[in-house]
């Protein structure tokens, strides 16, 4: 079995006061099962869903049966007092390919429930025969050097960067297990900060590890130091490529200039 | 280093062919060796600092190790030496390893390099302020360095940087030195 990294993003209508949405559905893909072992809500656009004591939430497995006995307040689910906090899902939670994750969140607090996202992170799983680009291919013995790939990008206010490419070194492949999102000079960027944006990584073949464009600081971890480990690792076969995206809705915010970090290692086959 | 294999995917000839692993587990380190001791080990180093952008970059700049042991660097953390407000949210460095071959492709936001992952660090801060009891970045994986030998480090500034900011910095690589047969 191969395992590709992979996150599923449920945006949330706006909830009114004492009221809830229920069943609310997350359509996963046709191709491969999905194995959730992480999960995590956003408080997006400044909205009101950082007061998670208030935000109930709960979801049905993949036999259509809720997983939690009653609905359980988001941040007893995941922190919500750090960004880029991810809540452990163990044991794994493996819905078939073309399922749909129902989602029951209720809003039992004063005032609009609004801006909030759910995140499921975990693998996509196929069969050893399919050929899945990004997947590890370790050489029987190899050697391996610590190796990053710095990249800066400028981003306006509002705005896509669409089909970045990361190249891979011509001399090795990379296993990449993350990236820091940082600002590269806060000289350059005084008084710039960022709400919405978002990123999507895509394969060679453009097809992403997202359903969505998600959160910077949560596919990254954030400006406060807090890099996400991704799993499986992508690997960036020598003189490969991975793509990437930025989307950013941020008027007022100023131009960020920025320094992605995809962080990993160098592997030589001896 | 050697991954986990298949049997059944040797050949005829015992040639034993590229195998399919997903994962190989992140900071697990390889025991001591027999007939070795590993003593925890820290060295610092203070990056130059040229108080201007204008003097950038500068390549090369020796990081040298001890002569008797060889050292085994596993995590990294950075703080700055000066005062400025711009210090290290500009610096960037890219690293050579002890043979000489880079560790980056290009210069790197240097507290972005001292990162860990998953964990506070507030490393890299104002002059003689800790921000917290920090976790190392971790070099993974580890990096051998033998006795004696220097690892290298290339220092520039990002663009935009004001001129006349200073960079001072230090640089702590820590890690274990690897002693054959008694440390002491």
């Amino acid at each position: 079995m191969k395992e590709r990294f992979h996150i599923y993003r449920l945006p949330v209508p706006d909830i009114p006061a004492g009221q809830g949405v229920f069943s609310l559905p997350l359509g996963l893909d046709s191709d491969a099962p999905f194995s959730c072992r992480a999960l995590s809500f956003v408080n997006a656009d400044g909205g009101n869903a950082g007061n998670d004591a208030y935000t109930l939430v709960r979801f049905k497995g993949p036999n259509g049966m809720y997983r939690q006995a009653g609905a359980v307040p988001a941040s007893q689910m995941a922190p919500s007092s750090v960004q880029s906090a991810w809540r452990r899902m163990y044991p794994e939670t493996t819905w078939p390919a073309n399922a749909t994750i129902e989602v029951d969140i209720e809003n039992t607090s004063g005032v609009t429930l609004s801006g909030m996202v759910v995140l499921f992170r975990g693998v996509k799983q196929y069969a050893d025969s399919i050929d899945v680009p990004g997947s590890s291919v370790y050489p029987a013995t190899y050697g391996s050097i610590p190796f990053d790939l710095p990249r800066y990008v400028t981003l306006q206010e509002v705005g896509t960067l669409d089909n970045i490419a990361l190249n891979g070194p011509p001399d090795a492949a990379v296993a990449l297990r993350g990236a820091l999102f940082t600002y590269a000079n806060s000289a350059a960027t005084v008084g710039s900060s960022y709400r919405n944006l978002f990123c999507s990584i895509q394969d060679l073949n453009h097809k992403p590890y997202m359903n969505q464009d998600v959160e910077v600081d949560y596919l990254f971890g954030n400006t406060c130091p807090n890099m996400q480990l991704w799993f499986p690792q992508i690997w960036l076969p020598a003189s490969g490529i991975v793509f990437y995206r930025f989307v950013r809705n941020d008027v007022g915010l100023g131009v960020l200039n920025m320094c992605l970090t995809w962080k990993g290692s160098k592997v030589f086959p001896k | 280093m050697t991954a986990s294999a298949n049997p059944s995917r040797r050949s005829a000839t015992g040639y034993q062919r590229a195998v399919v692993d997903n994962h190989r587990a992140q900071w697990v380190m390889d025991p001591t060796p027999r007939g070795f001791e590993d003593v925890p080990w820290l060295f610092a180093f203070p990056l130059p600092d040229q108080g201007t952008p204008s003097v950038y970059p500068i390549s090369h700049f020796p990081l040298a190790f001890d002569f008797d042991a060889d050292f085994l660097l596993r995590g990294m953390w950075g703080m700055a030496t000066s005062s400025s407000s711009n210090t290290g949210s500009s610096l960037a460095v890219r690293l050579y390893d002890a043979y000489g071959n880079r560790m980056s492709d290009d210069l790197v936001p240097f507290f972005s390099l001292v990162t860990p992952a998953n964990g506070y660090n507030y490393g890299f801060s104002h002059y003689g302020i800790i921000w917290s009891l920090l976790s190392p970045a971790p070099v993974e994986p580890e990096l051998f360095c033998p006795a004696g030998s220097a690892m290298q480090i290339d220092l520039g500034v990002l663009p935009g940087t004001p001129d006349g900011d200073s960079h001072g910095a230090l640089l702590y690589l820590f890690g274990v030195k690897r002693y054959r047969g008694c440390a002491t």
